[in-house]
């Protein structure tokens, strides 16, 4: 697995180490099982802060992506390969839903920004089911 | 939290009607790489230079491993758990490399002899070259093998890539994750590289005229950070700058760069009320973030 | 290590010293030996200048070493001298430093003292067989030169190297013109020790000079420390 980091991209390291990990995954160049760089090499090969590799370790442990187990390092999750499989739903559900809006004569900067739009509103309903 | 290495408050500096620190408030944590930025005279040597006692303050405090910097019993033992490597990066020109080395190892009880070889290969510093004959880069190295091999816990650091060309800087940073990594030392460097800093650092301080503008963990700051681009059908709302978050705002004809330091969801929602109005987000680099705090002289946020 | 790294930065002083008397002390001495027994009175002129070239070095050696190693407040703020900056944030308390400095700098003052006096006292005789250099006129000129160097040693930490020769030369003069003009008491004036009408001629030891020349020495360097250790951060 080989990572590209863009350090002045404004995107956070660790979220692009995520997004390449959960990629690599897709793509299948990290299998499910397969075990990842220690977080100590991995710094030091791509010279970043440690603490950074942490990060993006934990919390794609969170999204159920990684696991950590305790003194032999990160592995990539059994579940995973089901993730994959939703991706590429998810992957053809807005595809379609594309498909039908360009249809209907709205640009992709409008379709955009409704999808943004449809987001913030889905996070502020669940902040507020929270609360 | 974890504990801090180094703590300021309200630190005061003036060199007579000029102050050059002026109630500065810092805080780095241990096993942090902590990069510290600022315009040329901002403060960022005399902050260096009060920590390693070389300069008395006028008003406020500073504690290094808890202890405060003024103790003449600790400042001694404090000494050997720092390494540091100054801004002029002056050694004594009529030693050689070796010479120093030899010089500098009976000072340090925790000095790794193991380590010297090593950082003389990578570094690619020649043992018998006089320091005189030195360029400012491998003095810069060498003044950072000495503070490496001694073992110390914590480093400071002023401008430590000063001089070095592209692959030795890489080289210097490599040195610092794997130090980093392997031993949590704390380190705590000055450096105009930005792209450098937001490679290796995971807390960074922004500081102008002496005081503390931008504090927090770096990846926080990129999240948080967030650039909204705006176009309006008519005329922009004239409002935008005083809503709570909003940094700093650019308006051109009918669009606006938006500059939020927080509740980007928030104040976003809010401008897409607006009749006609089309929003873009946009990531923050630390260069930007930098320039929009200190570029124009002036505090801001 | 910090002996060695004393001696690497005085070395060339003391040569340089060396150097110089060779120059001043050399002509006079052809001189002298051609002119012979003639006027051995003459020769006396000789300690004087021994001694001031003693004085000189006191003034010398006790150099900019000794800013550098404990620079007053005020002088690190604007970069301060390059590799001050590393000296001073080495675990080594000023104090130290300064003492380091400072004894390097007196053992090569005796250095060059005895061999300044060993060549008069080898030297004189033969050029006029009545005078005889007195043992005290060498302990005459050690504890002054002693007192002069510390004097110019606690001047260093608060002169500039330029401010420090001048306020030490000044120092030095005025004591000397005070002693001509018989404004200080007999006993106490180090350079009637070290006069051309003392010691040799007489053979006494003038044990009360001698004296006030080590209370003068320890006095200064005791200063400096104190100045020192206050200092030390």
């Amino acid at each position: 697995m080989i990572f590209h980091l863009n350090h002045s991209s404004g995107v956070p390291v660790y979220l692009q180490l995520m997004q390449q990990i959960r990629h690599g995954v897709e793509t299948g160049a990290l299998r499910a099982g397969e075990r990842l760089p220690t977080i100590r090499s991995l710094a030091e090969e791509l010279v970043v802060n440690p603490n950074t590799v942490v990060r993006a370790y934990r919390e794609l442990q969170h999204e159920g992506i990684v696991e950590l187990r305790q003194g032999s390092g990160a592995y990539i999750g059994r579940s995973v390969v089901e993730r994959g499989q939703i991706m590429t739903k998810a992957g053809k559900l807005i595809g379609s839903a594309i498909e039908r809006l360009t249809a209907l004569g709205l640009s992709e900067e409008e379709i955009r920004r409704i999808v943004e739009n449809e987001l913030a509103v889905a996070r502020k309903k669940s902040d507020t089911e929270v609360a | 939290m974890s504990e801090a290495v180094i703590e300021i408050e309200g630190l005061r500096k003036c060199f007579g009607a000029q102050a050059a620190l002026d109630g500065l408030d810092l805080r780095v944590p241990a096993g942090s790489v902590f990069g510290f930025l600022g315009r040329n005279g901002a403060g960022k040597t005399t902050t260096i230079k009060h920590l390693l006692g070389l300069i008395k303050a006028d008003g406020g405090s500073a504690r290094i491993f808890g202890q405060p910097v003024g103790d003449p019993n600790m400042s001694v033992a404090i000494r050997r758990r720092i390494g540091f490597v100054t801004e002029d990066k002056d050694l004594y020109p009529y030693m050689t490399v070796d010479g120093i080395i030899r010089f500098t190892r009976p000072f340090f009880p925790g000095w790794q002899r193991d380590l010297e070889q090593r950082y003389l290969d990578v570094f690619e510093l020649p043992r018998g070259k006089r320091i005189s004959q030195l360029s400012k880069g491998m003095r810069s190295k060498l003044m950072l093998l000495l503070a490496i091999c001694h073992g110390a816990e914590l480093l400071v650091l002023d401008e430590p890539m000063d001089g070095l060309d592209p692959p030795a800087v890489e080289q210097v940073l490599r040195e610092l994750v794997a130090i980093a990594a392997e031993q949590g030392t704390t380190i705590f460097f000055s450096s105009h590289q930005l792209p450098e800093v937001e490679q290796i650092a995971d807390h960074v301080a922004i500081i102008d005229g002496g005081k503390m503008l931008v504090c927090g963990e770096l990846d926080d700051l990129k999240t948080h950070y967030q650039r909204l681009s705006l176009v309006c059908s008519d005329e922009p709302p004239g409002d935008v700058a005083r809503m709570e978050g909003v940094v700093s705002v650019r308006r051109s004809g009918r669009m606006l760069s938006i500059l939020v330091s927080r509740n980007v969801e928030t104040i976003a929602a809010q401008l897409r009320q607006l009749p006609g109005v089309a929003i873009e987000r946009f990531p923050v680099t630390l260069k930007e973030l930098f320039l929009e705090h200190v570029g124009n002289g002036k505090c801001s946020g | 290590m910090l002996w060695l790294k004393a001696w690497l930065e005085t070395r060339w002083k003391l040569l340089w010293m060396l150097f110089m008397s060779a120059l001043l002390v050399g002509p006079p001495l052809e001189l002298f030996s051609s002119a012979q027994t003639r006027h051995p009175q003459q020769l006396l002129i000789l300690l004087p200048i021994n001694v001031m070239l003693c004085f000189i070095t006191a003034i010398t050696l006790a150099g900019s070493g000794i800013q550098t190693a404990s620079p007053r407040p005020g002088g690190l703020e604007k970069g301060g001298e390059g590799s001050t900056l590393f000296t001073l944030s080495l675990p080594v308390t000023r104090a130290r430093l300064f003492a380091v400095r400072t004894a390097i700098g007196v053992l090569e003052l005796l250095a060059l003292l005895i061999s300044f006096n060993f060549v008069m006292w080898l030297v004189i005789p033969q050029l006029a067989t009545n005078v005889h250099i007195g043992i005290g006129y060498f302990a005459a000129s050690v504890s002054s030169s002693l007192a002069v160097y510390a004097i110019s040693a606690c001047l260093a930490t608060f002169c500039d190297e330029g401010w420090r020769f001048r306020a030490s030369g000044l120092t030095i003069m005025v004591l000397f013109m005070l002693g001509i003009g018989g404004k200080l008491p007999r006993s106490v004036d180090i350079f009637r020790g070290i006069g051309a009408t003392s010691s040799l001629v007489v053979q006494q030891i003038p044990w009360v000079a001698i004296a006030t020349g080590c209370v003068l020495a320890l006095l200064f360097f005791g200063a400096a420390l104190i100045i020192i250790r206050r200092r030390d951060y």
